[in-house]
């Protein structure tokens, strides 16, 4: 029901949502435009649309909640500081976005392997679960074990392996999707994923 | 060698896993390479295990707040620097000349530049002077606004009308900060004020919250900071910042005074108690005083050193300036608010803006502070229940902001004010900051180090 008083502020919502809902129906073309503006409803939009693929491929990689969110974070004051120097995306956003976020989560490994009293092995899994969940805390145990395992040895994969399986199965991107993500053709990205499975393979296996 | 067949069939597979086939379902078909296969697959299952559903949603809303307080702080930046460079064909030749003009006393300098100045407005007419008069630190047009200021003092018919003028000017100094801290803008400012209140780190200065540093450097004399008291006249030199504080870089202690005995009078400076002052026409002078009386000087410390503004003979009252009536405090964000504030109103309304620090519910600006309980998922349009308290500075601080679930009721938008136990009501009317001045919300954003982190992708470039 509307009343007069907020009859303005209701009208300009719509609006806004109707501008957000049509920009989420266009092609990336537009969000670069409005990108490039600033314009904060393009702004709302991209974040929207990308936000999760972002906090995916972070939280596929580090494990924790908290560290993926300020990842996902760093990502969009990156792009928003590369559209205001002029050094923004240009054609592919979302390969822009997560290939920025890409290049974070290594610099979070990079700085937690360079510390010097932790266990570098040591890629912590959301130890909240283990209180939160109401199942058995030893199965949950086991498996966050076992994941920080697997991170490990994906960690010792090539960067473009490590890209591959994080877009193929942390962000269930399609073979052609991740091909063109990382402006390579379908069949090397078959090949890639090929050897970065069989790498895995041998990497869990001595791990475990 | 890698056989290509079996890599498509790896792909294969995976493809119609992901559609619901069962492994083995997917085996049947590639029988040569199944065992293979089969070890890749379970390899890619437990890579699957990696993979979360569920986007935290707060986190999500926190963030896009972030990035659209960024986006608009980098935005208002882009719009001053092309204002700037739209009024670069004016400032560009004025830096020079003053800049030409360094080699010359600085007074005199900037007296012929403001003449040249003067000059140029009479021949563009008075529109550049009138924009000039509304302009604040950091616009193009600011150091036309100063220019005239000192052609007025200059020019002024008497030296009472000079004092007015400089008074005005000082006051017109204390008004730009506070617009500037309405306005959430970064800009290096200095301004006189009077010391109304003082902590260890948080001062009010005619009105304006300043917060002090460890670096902050205070030019006091001897007795450095203990001399500093509420009453004083100060200048304040350092940098507005956007959650309403200016925080303070330098803070010289401008006028004050005490008492001491005169060592040696001259007739451009005495000495008094070990310190040199200089003395003026201005300076008023206790008639008859000589070397060993006892004396109360009111000093103003000027950038060439201490000036005597009166050396009167002790048990004289003196009157002076740093006895005005104390400035109100101007309502700001509150963000060291504590739970002191016990009485409590609420109101009810409609989620107008969200920003970074405070919410305008139904055009009432709500700050928020770590303590402030809010209802997830709260979206602009919602109807809201907000209790709150009035902060001293008379700003409201939100307790609990909480969506009300049956939003059809008529009376939402009408807000109503739900006194405390005891039925006051503080007088809240002109507390409340304009929110068409706070344009530019907080800027939570700082990215860790920059130096080990790389430079993000040049642009679709492959970052290997």
């Amino acid at each position: 029901m509307l009343y007069c008083q907020s009859l303005g502020t209701y009208n300009k919502i719509g609006f806004h949502a109707l501008r957000v809902y049509q920009l989420l129906m266009t092609d990336t073309y537009s969000e670069l435009d409005g990108l490039t503006s600033l314009d904060p409803i393009v702004i709302t939009a991209i974040h929207d649309r990308y936000y999760p693929d972002i906090y995916r491929f972070a939280r596929f990689r580090v494990g924790d909640e908290c560290t993926a969110e300020d990842i996902a974070g760093e990502v969009f004051v990156r792009l928003l500081e590369a559209v205001h120097n002029s050094r923004g995306p240009v054609t592919n956003l979302r390969g822009w976005l997560l290939r920025t976020t890409a290049n974070i989560v290594n610099d979070h490994f990079r700085r937690l392997y360079n510390r010097p009293i932790d266990d570098p092995s040591e890629i912590h899994e959301n130890s909240r679960d283990l209180f939160l969940s109401p199942e058995d805390p030893v199965v949950l145990s086991d498996q966050a074990e076992q994941k920080r395992l697997i991170r490990l040895a994906l960690e010792k994969l090539t960067d473009a392996q490590k890209l591959v399986i994080t877009l193929r199965f942390g962000n269930r991107f399609s073979l052609e999707e991740t091909a063109k993500l990382m402006g390579k053709n379908a069949n090397t990205i078959k090949a890639l994923q090929y050897r970065a499975l069989v790498s895995l393979r041998k990497n869990i296996g001595s791990d475990i | 060698m890698m056989n290509s067949r079996l890599i498509d069939s790896l792909e294969k597979c995976i493809k119609s896993m992901e559609a619901g086939d069962s492994l083995e379902d997917c085996l049947m078909n590639f029988p040569e390479f199944a065992p293979q296969i089969r070890e890749l697959l379970k390899t890619a299952d437990d890579v699957k295990s990696l993979w979360v559903e569920n986007i935290p949603a707060e986190s999500m809303d926190q963030n896009r707040i972030k990035v659209i307080s960024q986006a608009m702080r980098l935005s208002s930046e882009k719009v001053s620097g092309r204002n700037n460079a739209t009024f670069g064909w004016l400032t560009k030749p004025v830096k020079q000349v003053s800049q030409s003009l360094l080699f010359l006393r600085p007074v005199a300098g900037r007296l012929i530049l403001s003449i040249g100045i003067a000059f140029l407005c009479i021949l563009f007419s008075g529109g550049m002077l009138i924009t000039s008069a509304k302009s604040l630190p950091g616009d193009s047009l600011y150091p036309v606004k100063r220019a005239v200021e000192d052609i007025r003092v200059y020019f002024a018919p008497s030296g009472e009308v000079r004092h007015e003028y400089e008074d005005s000017y000082s006051k017109q100094r204390v008004d730009e900060v506070s617009k500037l801290l309405r306005l959430a803008r970064e800009q290096q400012i200095s301004y006189e004020g009077i010391i109304v209140s003082m902590s260890d780190t948080r001062w009010i200065v005619s009105g304006i919250p300043v917060a002090l540093l460890p670096d902050t450097i205070i030019i006091s004399g001897t007795e450095g900071i203990n001399a500093l008291e509420p009453g004083m006249k100060v200048e304040i030199e350092g940098k507005t910042s956007m959650d309403g504080w200016v925080i303070a870089d330098e803070i010289h202690l401008r006028e004050y005074q005490y008492i001491g005995i005169v060592e040696e009078i001259s007739a451009r400076y005495w000495q008094i108690s070990g310190t040199t002052l200089f003395v003026t026409s201005k300076t008023q002078v206790d008639a008859g005083l000589q070397v060993g009386d006892e004396v109360t000087i009111l000093i103003r410390s000027e950038d060439k050193g201490l000036l005597a503004l009166a050396v009167l003979r002790e048990m004289h009252p003196i009157i002076t300036s740093t006895n005005s009536q104390l400035p109100s405090i101007t309502p700001r964000p509150n963000k060291y608010s504590t739970a002191e504030n016990t009485v409590e109103f609420s109101i009810n309304g409609t989620l107008d803006e969200i920003r970074v620090n405070y919410w305008i519910i139904s055009g009432e600006v709500i700050f928020l502070v770590s303590d402030s309980r809010i209802d997830n998922h709260l979206k602009i349009g919602d109807k809201v229940s907000v209790r709150y308290f009035i902060e001293a500075n008379g700003s409201f601080t939100a307790r609990e902001i909480a969506r009300i679930e049956n939003s059809d009721k008529p009376e939402d938008n009408d807000i109503q004010e739900t006194p405390n136990a005891t039925g006051d009501y503080e007088d809240q009317d002109d507390s409340f900051i304009d929110p068409t001045e706070v344009d530019e919300p907080e800027d939570n954003n700082e990215p860790d180090d920059p130096e080990e982190t790389p430079e993000p992708p040049k642009d679709d470039q492959d970052p290997n």
